[in-house]
């Protein structure tokens, strides 16, 4: 009695530590993401949470009907864009229950702020979840150092720094929470449990595209179960409920719909409930059947004869095209050239590159290395019955993770996750050897193996599966010569070897180096790396103070104060989402680019000539036309190197008009200085970027900052377009489509008119 | 006289006879004219009162353009009770508004003074600039004369403008009696004018601009009070506009750039704006409807100066037709603001508003946020505006706060004098807010506790 007292309190001791050590997670993860807050300002970040923050505010002040079938007319003019029906709610819906919670309990908090807050809110509960599934895996001890490695990791929260309120912001949370639910389901045999992950998976579902990890990852794991022989009656319950049910709700997603039935992307979860159906009647059968010859003809032939059927049925409806085939994205994961030929919006936005070797490094720092031994791990725990399986799904989870995050920058933050789950399992692994008495440790162990025979006992016993009790013998046989050999070796090594307290002061004094060393790191590439806004430019003066260059909202505030409200702003569509969150007026098109040809149409106005583009503009009645031009200051990211991509999407609708070819020179070269190709020369781009910037040298030549080159003399003229503003910087040059003439001259008729009657 | 018109007979006026005996011995008018608001002070010397009032006449312009008015004795500095009349007996001609000041007993002979603020009282000249053209003017009208229902003896007019840069400055028809000293003029002296005599000669003066024209189209400022905080947190949300010349054309950063790198920008251009807070403010915020605006300065006043400086730029030259909406917002410690009085009231004085010197105002609201619970005494305000009561509901209420809302049409940094409000605060309402959030949390944790209790398992 005294002995179970004393374990009482010392589990009451550990909970709570382990409850203060959470919680400490929790406030780094959530403080290491505010650098930008801090530096800057409470500011959304870069372009597509614009948007996101756009419509949250949309469903805010309209109320939640509104935002369901808020149909957007600023956006993509003039065709619209049923934004309601075609966007992943899951971010603004969450965001707006939180205003609107706090605002009944009387905390008017404002809703920039909580859109703000939100990604590193969320990251302190993906810390949890990660802290959650790591303990199914093995134990609470890896639990809590995934846990902190999720928390501070680069790679994370290159994607979930304050202000940057994107779909990834709670959506990693979700991925981690529905794997986690589906590891217990599984362990448990639940199907409570598989709803609560069907249930996870449909919030997941209405956040993220991402989703499709998920329903890939689930049927993949449960197939390879099945292939390994670890089919059960827990893997047939949670499979079939969570698949059912969280394939029937995530259909409730209007922009999903009956994709979940329909598209090839997730025949593969259909394919396993469709096996496991099989194998669960095959395994029914056989419980009836008296000898073992007849089942094994019934199973072959109702296995080969179901599996037949159901490829038979899956290409006809790909062929019929009641499956629609695999999307071009999907393909450009398969085959890296891909989008560079077929989808070239696709491979214009440089996080759709393939991933670079040191940003690997960059991005997860010693846990790229310990994550290869974490998996190897996870194949030595693969004899344990439970725990095994939850193995199984790290080692899948690994290999597919680190396959996407090698094809795509962006898909880094897939693998991050089991990244620092398996690095915890290693250094977990590594620390109990090192640190924990063998004794206790051994006490511990058979405690366990005590436990898990019993659920184990308990599942066999009531399912009656004879099949599975011959294994279970020999994994005990195996388990009780492996650990009197290492009983053995143990005592060998007492005294020298690797177990002795100066080998043990070695191992430990490294791996605490190497945890300082990672936090220190982590802290530098969030603080240099992650946390600019790119709203906002900041940089040191040769004094040392902070130089902040506010161009853009210079200019989208301009545009939204003095401009008439419906103005038509023609941009690249990089910048759409920003202008029509900050500047407030009507784009043509924007970063949701679901239509390439009115993206090529902006490509064409900016890669025409002047006489071909003004009947384009005209006919969109654009008012307005935006442009980057980073010459003055060095900003690499502006219009002019992104000309290219323009040129090559429009040519693409338009082959017989616009030619690649045209705009560079003859011996090959893309130039901008005097011996610009006349194509170039010509286009509206140019004559917008450069308009009168030779002028500001005054009589020295001038000088393109990010490419070097020296300008001519006589900059470009325009004829049809006006400059009406250019920020401090000239970082951001917009200008007026002028009305056509009134005397119905051609304007360089008018302009030569006015020149000379001036004289 | 030959210039001077008697209007309208004896007849059209009731009281004629009562007011017969009043006299106005001199009459100066001095009006100090800046871009956006003029300033003019009328000093009347009378003699012969016998019933107690004066009556005084404002023009028609002058009272659309009228901010901020007010009547004092020049010897003490007493501020004088006076209502306007506007009863069909008052018809006057050419609609002057006339205001009935009541005066102390039994002074026969005194001076007074009619102070008077004007919004807009000129009109700026082009409507149209472009950026290169560096001035603009701005046109001034006014009456020869100040018309007094009673017989004056002398009267002068003096203007004052900005800048000695002055183009016109002449009556339309005799310039006999105009004399100019730099930027200032004055017209007169006219001796014997009859009572109701409103001249057809006007005073034209065209005068080039120092500076900017500038608006304020909205102006709202809320101060919410804390006790708890131990602050007066005040945020001004603004619309301001350059009300000068429109822009012709395009705006060129090239010009602009050259324009200030040679010290030689236009004067309809507005580049910054300062704003006078009170001395050692806190928590200072400058932002617009997208975030911190980056290019504003703020200087510290510290113990010895009376305020601070919040130097605004906008993320854009304002150019003439421009508009730029903006919040700033500070904090001040209650300490200064506040005062307990021995019944347990407190006495508060918040500023009105802080409009910078030269800035017209359409509409100010001041929105001001008692703690609480608190119950409003009394509401003083130095001059004429709406008072509402509102109530607020703001962080973790649960009766929401009592709110004074002020606003006045037209006001100008004439207006940023204090308003005072007593108030009184009961110890429960002082508490309430630690004993509502006190009681949800046991709440919670009662029904945390009980449901933990709770064997939910099947």
């Amino acid at each position: 009695m005294a002995g179970s007292a004393a374990n009482n309190t010392n589990n009451t001791l550990k909970s709570l530590l382990k409850l203060f050590t959470l919680l400490a997670i929790a406030g780094a993860a959530i403080s290491s993401r505010l650098f930008s807050v801090i530096r800057h300002e409470s500011i959304i970040h870069e372009f597509d949470p614009w948007f996101n923050f756009r419509a949250t505010k949309v469903l805010v002040n309209h109320g939640f009907k509104h935002f369901w079938n808020w149909y957007d007319n600023t956006s993509w003019y003039p065709l619209g864009r049923a934004t309601g029906g075609t966007l992943y709610p899951g971010l603004m819906l969450t965001s707006g229950l939180i205003h609107n919670i706090l605002h009944s309990i009387n905390i008017p908090l404002d809703i920039r702020n909580i859109c703000v807050l939100l990604a590193p809110a969320f990251s302190a509960l993906t810390a949890y979840t990660t802290y959650l599934f790591t303990k199914e895996v093995k134990d609470a001890r890896a639990g809590l150092l995934a846990a902190i490695f999720i928390a501070i990791v680069p790679g994370y929260i290159s994607r979930s720094v304050a202000g940057s309120y994107d779909n990834e912001a709670i959506a990693i949370f979700l991925l981690m929470f529905t794997f986690y639910l589906w590891v217990k389901s599984l362990r448990l045999g639940s199907a409570f449990w598989g709803a609560i992950t069907a249930m996870s998976y449909y919030y997941m579902v209405s956040a993220w595209g991402g989703y499709a990890f998920i329903i890939n990852m689930i049927p993949l794991h449960a197939f390879v179960l099945v292939l390994m022989g670890r089919y059960s009656p827990r893997l047939y319950i949670s499979y079939c409920s969570f698949y059912t049910i969280g394939t029937l709700a995530s259909m409730q997603v209007p922009f999903v719909g009956f994709n979940p039935v329909g598209t090839a992307d997730h025949m593969a979860a259909l394919g396993v409930f469709g096996l496991l159906q099989l194998i669960a009647f095959s395994t029914l059968i056989r419980q009836h059947l008296p000898s073992k010859q007849q089942f094994d003809t019934l199973l072959r032939s109702v296995l080969v004869l179901g599996f037949v059927v159901g490829v038979a049925a899956m290409a006809l409806a790909s062929h019929k095209g009641v499956i629609a085939p695999w999307t071009g994205r999907f393909y450009s994961l398969w085959d890296t050239g891909y989008a560079k030929v077929h989808i070239p919006i696709v491979a214009s936005v440089s996080e759709h590159q393939p991933t670079s070797w040191p940003s690997f490094f960059f991005d997860l720092q010693m846990l790229i290395y310990l994550f290869p031994a974490g998996v190897f791990f996870c194949f030595h725990r693969l004899s344990d019955s439970i725990k095994g399986e939850a193995s199984v799904f790290v080692i899948i989870y690994a290999v597919f993770g680190s396959y996407f995050a090698s094809v795509m920058v962006r898909l880094m933050l897939t693998l991050t996750p089991i990244v620092c789950v398996a690095a915890a399992v290693a250094l977990s692994t590594l620390l109990d050897n090192y640190i924990q008495d063998p004794d206790v440790e051994g006490e511990h162990q058979v405690e366990n193996k005590e436990t898990d025979h019993n659920t184990q006992h308990n599942v066999s016993h009531n399912t009656s599966q004879k099949a599975f009790t011959p294994k279970n013998k020999k994994t005990k046989k195996d388990t009780s010569i492996s650990s009197t050999r290492e009983k053995v070796i143990e005592k060998m090594q007492e005294k020298a070897g690797i177990r002795a307290p100066d080998a043990r002061l070695v191992v430990l004094i490294n791996v605490v180096l190497m945890l300082i060393f990672f936090v220190f790191h982590s802290t530098w590439v969030t603080s240099n790396a992650y946390s600019s806004p790119s709203v906002v430019l900041a940089s040191k003066t040769p004094q040392g103070e902070t130089l902040y260059i506010d161009d853009f909202r210079e200019a989208y505030n301009w545009l939204n104060q003095t401009t008439s409200e419906d103005a038509v702003v023609g941009s690249w569509w990089d910048y759409g989402y920003q202008l029509a969150g900050m500047a407030g007026r009507t784009t043509l098109v924007d970063n949701n680019t679901w239509n390439n040809t009115h993206i090529a149409t902006v490509g064409k106005i900016m890669a025409s000539p002047e006489e071909v583009s003004y009947d384009i503009l005209r006919k969109h009645d654009v008012t307005h036309l935006l442009v980057v031009f980073g010459g003055l200051l060095g900003y690499s990211g502006d219009d002019i190197n992104k000309f290219l991509w323009m040129v090559r999407i429009s040519e693409g609708v338009w082959p017989d008009e616009i030619h690649e070819r045209d705009y560079f020179t003859p011996r090959g070269e893309f130039r901008m200085d005097e011996g610009a190709a006349p194509a170039m020369k010509n286009s509206v781009l140019y004559k917008m970027v450069y308009h009168r910037f030779a002028e500001l040298f005054g009589s020295r030549p001038a000088v393109d900052r990010v490419r070097q080159i020296q300008l001519p003399k006589k900059g470009p003229q325009l004829e049809s377009l006006e400059e009406a503003f250019t920020s401090e910087n000239w970082l951001v040059r917009i200008y007026q489509v002028k009305q056509p003439d009134f005397l119905g001259r051609s304007f360089k008729d008018a302009i030569a008119f006015e020149k000379a009657a001036r004289i | 006289m030959n210039n001077l018109l008697s209007v309208l007979g004896l007849i059209l006026f009731v009281n004629i006879s009562a007011l017969a005996a009043t006299v106005n011995d001199n009459i100066v008018k001095s009006t100090k004219l800046f871009h956006s608001t003029a300033h003019s002070t009328t000093t009347y010397h009378v003699s012969g009162v016998d019933d107690g009032t004066y009556d005084i006449l404002i023009s028609p312009n002058e009272f659309d353009q009228l901010s901020h008015l007010s009547v004092s004795l020049k010897e003490s500095g007493e501020q004088l009770p006076y209502t306007w009349l506007n009863g069909d007996s008052y018809v006057q001609p050419y609609n002057f508004k006339r205001l009935a000041v009541q005066l102390p007993p039994n002074t026969p002979q005194l001076t007074l003074v009619l102070s008077i603020s004007l919004n807009n009282p000129s009109t700026p000249l082009p409507s149209q600039l472009t950026q290169d053209d560096l001035a603009y003017s701005l046109s001034f009208k006014t009456y020869t004369h100040v018309v007094t229902p009673y017989h004056t003896n002398e009267m002068r007019v003096k203007v004052r403008a900005p800048t000695s840069k002055i183009h016109r400055y002449g009556m339309t028809h005799d310039d006999s009696k105009t004399t100019k000293n730099g930027g200032s003029m004055v017209y007169g002296p006219w001796m014997d004018v009859a009572p109701y005599s409103i001249p057809t000669d006007h005073i034209e003066i065209l005068y080039e601009a120092a500076g900017p024209r500038l608006k304020y189209e909205v102006s709202e400022r809320s101060a919410q009070v804390s006790h708890w905080g131990n602050v007066v947190s005040f945020r001004d949300d603004i619309v301001v506009r350059n009300n000068g010349p429109s822009l012709k054309g395009q705006f060129t950063r090239l010009t602009h750039q050259a324009q200030t790198f040679l010290n030689v920008l236009p004067t309809n251009i507005a580049t910054m704006l300062s704003v006078r807070l009170p001395a050692l403010s806190e928590e200072v915020f400058f932002v617009d409807q997208i975030g911190n605006v980056t290019t504003s300065h703020y200087k510290q006043g510290d113990g010895h100066s009376s305020h601070s400086l919040l130097q605004l730029k906008p993320r854009y030259p304002l150019m003439g037709g421009w508009k730029y909406s903006f919040s700033i917002g500070w904090e001040n410690s209650l300490r200064f603001a506040a005062k307990l009085a021995r019944d347990g009231t407190t006495r508060l004085s918040i500023p009105f508003s802080s409009t910078p010197e030269d800035v017209a105002v359409d509409r100010h609201t001041t929105r001001i946020i008692l703690p609480e619970g608190a119950q409003v005494h009394s509401v003083y305000v130095p001059f004429e505006v709406d008072v509402q009561y509102e109530t607020t509901t703001s962080y973790l209420d649960t009766i929401g706060r009592n709110t004074v809302v002020l606003s006045k049409h037209n006001t100008s940094d004439a207006h940023n004098g204090d308003v005072t409000i007593v108030y009184s605060l009961s110890l429960f309402n002082a508490l309430r807010k630690p004993l509502a959030v006190a009681a949800v949390a046991f709440a919670l944790f009662s029904a945390a506790t009980l449901l933990r209790r709770i064997n939910t398992r099947i």
